[in-house]
């Protein structure tokens, strides 16, 4: 009985152990037949992976080829979980220690990049060899911790142009669907252009990134590289910035900010722009304060961060071309111009002043309390008279004087390729209406008193100092409004220009040349001896015409203005000159200009020809 | 005692499946090991060397099992399972235990170390059938038959439990189970007892943390794809980068550090990868084989504790291989059961190979029923 009753008993472990062998066979055909594709691309993806090797940026120079943003090699740290969380837990703190930053910025940089495991999370830019060194020490305990080389952007000059140049950083989720949206190949990681023409050439000039197909095992060591596709570099720009002149229109403005300090405490922002008179090509375009751009290619500790982000002078703004200011009395020979055009006043008129002029009863004021006498209208110009534009404008109207305006690109956009321009304000009848419509005014009648006001360039106008460098520029070259040209060429890998600037005349601002040229001799007399910027070129081998301005300010000091041009038989390059808070346009604008023709001419500056005459109050 | 009748062959079929599995065990150590030897020793041999030794010694203890008289065997058996009893309480003796992985395992011995629960398993194995042989008449009363041997396996699995090793004490408890099974226990019985464990099972599981991880990884190892379900996926890319021919052997990209213990416990898996659907089911009809000969040794065996001990080899040796393979293709939880006869492994070996030895002496007394 035993054994058959044993032999059925085990019967049934036999056929209990047929099917578990039957469904484990399945299962392993299952896996292997079945699912095998799948799972060898998946172990395909465990250990095949792309590094992506970014491209190195685009070079960018000034027009004579010097070398303005360069790349520079520097190390990166970048980690991968390829061991247990805890494991990786464990190498992420003692990477933080050795790199000193804390394990929640590293978590944090891991949560931004979102990456499929087992591709590199990049930890660090810009580490310095001794930490690079320290690492390498302590790789046995920091697997996953991968070193490696990339080009970072360097800027030789520091804070010049920074506002032209730009500076660049990892695009974030934002710019990022953004691009995507328009269809544009950009990455997780990619660094992108943040200001400038880092900006708003990015696509030219940030290259076409590489990549290698690499073989890893487990702990991230290279077994073999299966492919490798070399980054092209991106495009070479040429700006049409002039090194020498850019120079020469911050370190003016520096200069000239701390002579003036103890008179005009408030005097430490400000703006330049030097524009081709017969281009447009902008020569210097320089907005103060700016920033170490370095900063933001390397590692910038937070506290860099923050100085930059809440310096109250806000350096991001960048003034030459997206704050509008009341341009003061640089307005002038629009008003005279107005005025000849429409017949109202002649150059033989003479007007007398006595310092004050009523408008109904309302009396306005000349600049000079006792007044300038008997004035025509090159005179107006020279001294900068009040008196003799207010009558040009009331005999003109203002509705006039906005037309001419607008004829010489005032109160638009100039078109320049940065990005951020300001529109402005050109002030008429029309835009007051609309302008108390939307709150902005008191009233929508536009009064004599406003036409008085913006005939010397104060009240409700509102331009840019890129507006009023091509005004002055057209004025200079027979009316022709150019479109501001900021690139100069773009050049391809191969040697090839994709690019070539030519100047583009977006209007002809309809004036006379016999009315220009009356303009011009007044424009060339205010630098003469006696004119409102006569000290300010004292001594300067080179004819220059020029408007003095001093805009009213309601929050502190007067903002200086200078526009100008030179030579003034023969004119070359033109100048806008902004100082805010500055006080009078003479003494604190103008020597600027006089920097910057001084290096556009190849003059050697003097100091003590610099002559500032604070008692010449415009 | 005395000899019965004549000594015949031992079993060909059972010693060329046991040698098959022993070779392909050391060609596949060797494969699976050969980095991470390198990298851990310096030596790409090293596994290779040691794996080589051990079973030649296996083999002489097999050999010597399959010589002497197996009712020797017998005569020994209370003190083979008294000192394995030992052994399993001064594992746990920190001092004497070697703890790895919050483990006590291990007892170090100069340059090797035993594994007491090894030694337990087959020694628990032979204490149960001399107990069966005589509780033969009783076994259908649960107190007088089935609760003396319940209790002995009881307080053997439980010090395994301690070690804490779940794994090794399930395999014994259910090869405990199928033996009081073959001895004729009621089926009532064995379903309630099977009914009362599940509870303490699912106890056992939840209590510890890492074991209900571990447990829920299996269900879906995708959910934590880089810590418990990494073991689970990385042995699934092992296979499914085989396909049906394997990537050849040597050239597994798997063990480079991707599946952990790829020469122990996963070795399945690299074979897998290396010599494809192919190669383990020629592995899985080589487990197959080796259950066969070894119930139907069982069945034909002269007397009932040596029908017993067969059954309890047997059993063990299969379950094993069963839930090694189980847990490898993710179709059981994640346990640290090495195969038998292929692992890397001097005590498993040892004792796996010294119970082949028993199945196949018992073999040679085998009368034609």
């Amino acid at each position: 009985m035993l054994v058959k009753e044993l032999e059925k008993r085990l019967k049934v472990f036999g056929i209990i152990a047929i099917i578990a062998f039957c469904l484990l066979t399945t299962r392993l055909g299952y896996l292997q037949i079945i699912k095998g594709e799948e799972y060898k691309d998946l172990a395909e993806g465990n250990r095949i992976r792309l590094i992506p090797q970014p491209a190195p940026r685009g070079l960018v120079f000034d027009r004579n080829g010097v070398l303005l943003i360069g790349n520079r090699p520097a190390f990166s740290v970048s980690v991968m979980q390829i061991t247990s969380k805890e494991d990786f837990e464990n190498t992420l703190l003692k990477l933080g220690e050795i790199l000193g930053i804390t394990k929640e910025e590293i978590d944090e940089r891991i949560k931004q990049q979102n990456r499929r495991s087992f591709e590199p999370i990049k930890i660090a830019t810009d580490v310095d060899l001794t930490t690079i060194t320290k690492i390498e020490e302590q790789k046995v305990g920091l697997t996953g911790v991968i070193i490696d080389t990339e080009p970072i952007r360097y800027y030789p000059y520091k804070d010049l142009a920074t506002h032209v140049l730009g500076y660049v950083g990892e695009i974030n989720a934002k710019e990022l669907e953004k691009k995507k949206q328009e269809g544009k190949d950009y990455q997780i990681g990619d660094i992108i252009g943040k200001m400038g023409i880092e900006q708003c050439l990015d696509e030219e000039l940030k290259g076409v990134r590489g990549g290698k197909r690499v073989e890893v095992d487990v702990k991230g060591n290279l077994i073999s590289t299966q492919g490798e596709v070399i980054p092209t570099p991106g495009n070479q720009v040429k700006l049409t910035i002039d090194l020498k002149v850019q120079q020469a229109a911050e370190n003016g403005l520096v200069e000239i900010m701390d002579t003036i300090s103890r008179q005009y405490p408030n005097a430490k922002t400000g703006a330049v722009v030097a524009m081709d008179v017969n281009t447009g090509e902008i020569l210097a375009l320089a907005s103060k304060p700016g920033f170490d751009l370095n900063l933001f290619a390397g590692r910038m500790t937070p506290e860099q961060l923050n100085e930059i982000n809440n310096n109250p002078l806000k350096p991001y703004n960048n003034r030459a071309i997206s704050s509008a200011y009341p341009p003061g009395s640089t307005f002038k020979p629009i008003t005279a111009l107005a005025g000849l055009r429409k017949g109202t006043v002649t150059p033989n008129e003479y007007f007398y002043d006595s310092g004050v002029y009523y408008v109904g009863r309302h009396p306005f004021r000349c600049w000079k309390r006792t007044g300038h006498g008997s004035v025509n209208l090159v005179d107006g110009l020279k001294h900068s008279c009040n008196i003799v534009f207010y009558e040009i404008a009331m005999r003109t109207g203002i509705d006039d004087i906005a037309v001419m305006a607008r004829e010489f690109g005032l109160g638009e956009k100039t078109g320049i390729i940065l990005p951020g321009e300001a529109q402005g304000i050109v002030p008429d009848t029309k835009w007051k209406e609309e302008a108390y419509k939307k709150g902005i005014t008191r009233y929508a009648t536009w009064f004599k008193g406003d036409t008085a006001n913006a005939a010397i360039g104060q009240g409700d106008h509102l331009y840019t100092p890129i507006q009023l460098v091509r005004m002055t520029a057209a004025i200079a070259n027979g009316g022709k409004v150019f479109e501001p040209q900021l690139v100069s060429a773009i050049i391809d890998n191969n040697g090839q220009e994709t690019f070539r600037m030519s100047p583009k005349i977006v209007k002809q601002a309809s004036v006379s040349q016999e009315h220009l040229a009356i303009i011009r001799q007044g424009m060339k007399a205010v630098t003469s001896e006696g004119g409102t910027a006569g000290s300010a070129f004292r001594g300067f081998p080179i004819q220059v015409a020029g408007k003095t301005g001093t805009a009213q300010n309601a929050h502190g000091d007067n903002h200086a203005w200078f526009v100008g041009y030179a030579p003034a038989d023969n004119p070359q390059i033109a100048v806008a000159v902004l100082v805010e808070q500055g006080g009078s346009g003479s003494t604190a604008a103008a020597p600027v200009a006089r920097r910057v023709f001084e290096a556009f001419f190849n003059i050697q500056s003097d100091q003590a020809e610099l002559n500032l005459d604070f008692n010449a109050v415009e | 005692m005395r000899r019965r009748r004549q000594k015949k062959a031992p079993d060909m079929v059972m010693f060329l499946t046991v040698i098959t599995l022993l070779s392909i065990g050391v060609v596949m150590v060797f494969s699976a090991s050969q980095v991470t030897a390198f990298v851990r020793n310096g030596d790409c041999y090293y596994y290779l060397k040691r794996q080589l030794l051990w079973s030649l010694i296996a083999l002489g203890v097999m050999v010597v099992v399959m010589k002497i008289d197996y009712w020797i065997i017998k005569k020994f058996s209370k003190l083979i399972f008294f000192g394995s009893f030992l052994l399993l309480i001064a594992v746990l003796i920190p001092g004497i235990g070697r703890e790895s992985h919050g483990a006590s395992r291990w007892i170090p011995l100069g340059s090797f170390s035993l594994q007491p629960s090894e030694i337990a398993k087959f020694a628990l194995i032979i204490y149960v059938s001399l107990l069966l042989e005589k509780k033969q008449a009783q076994i259908g009363s649960f107190f007088k038959g089935l609760l003396p041997v319940l209790l002995i396996a009881g307080v053997v699995g439980g010090l395994i439990l301690l070690q804490p090793d779940l794994g090794t004490a399930f395999t014994a408890m259910a090869t405990v189970g199928v033996m009081l099974f073959a001895a004729g226990a009621k089926f009532g019985h064995l379903l309630g007892l099977a009914a009362s464990a599940l509870p303490l099972l699912y106890i056992a599981i939840t209590s510890e943390d890492y074991r209900k991880r571990r447990f829920l990884a299996f269900l879906d190892p995708w959910s934590d794809p880089l810590d418990t379900g990494f073991h689970i996926i990385q042995s699934l890319y092992a296979l499914g980068s085989g396909g049906l021919f394997g990537v050849g052997l040597g050239r597994s990209r798997q063990k480079l550090f991707y599946l952990p213990e790829q020469h122990t416990d996963s070795i399945f898996a690299i074979i897998g990868e290396e010599l494809g659907f192919i190669g383990v089911t020629f592995v899985v009809l080589l487990f197959f084989l080796f259950a066969w000969r070894g119930y139907k040794i069982a069945i034909t065996a002269p007397d009932f504790f040596s029908s017993m001990l067969a059954v309890g080899v047997t059993s063990l040796i299969t379950f094993q291989a069963i839930i090694n393979m189980g847990v490898v293709t993710a179709s059981l939880p994640v346990t640290g059961i090495p195969l038998p006869l292929i692992s890397y492994g001097g005590s498993s070996l040892l004792f796996t190979l010294a119970g082949v030895g028993i199945l196949l002496n018992i073999s040679r007394y085998t009368e034609q029923k």
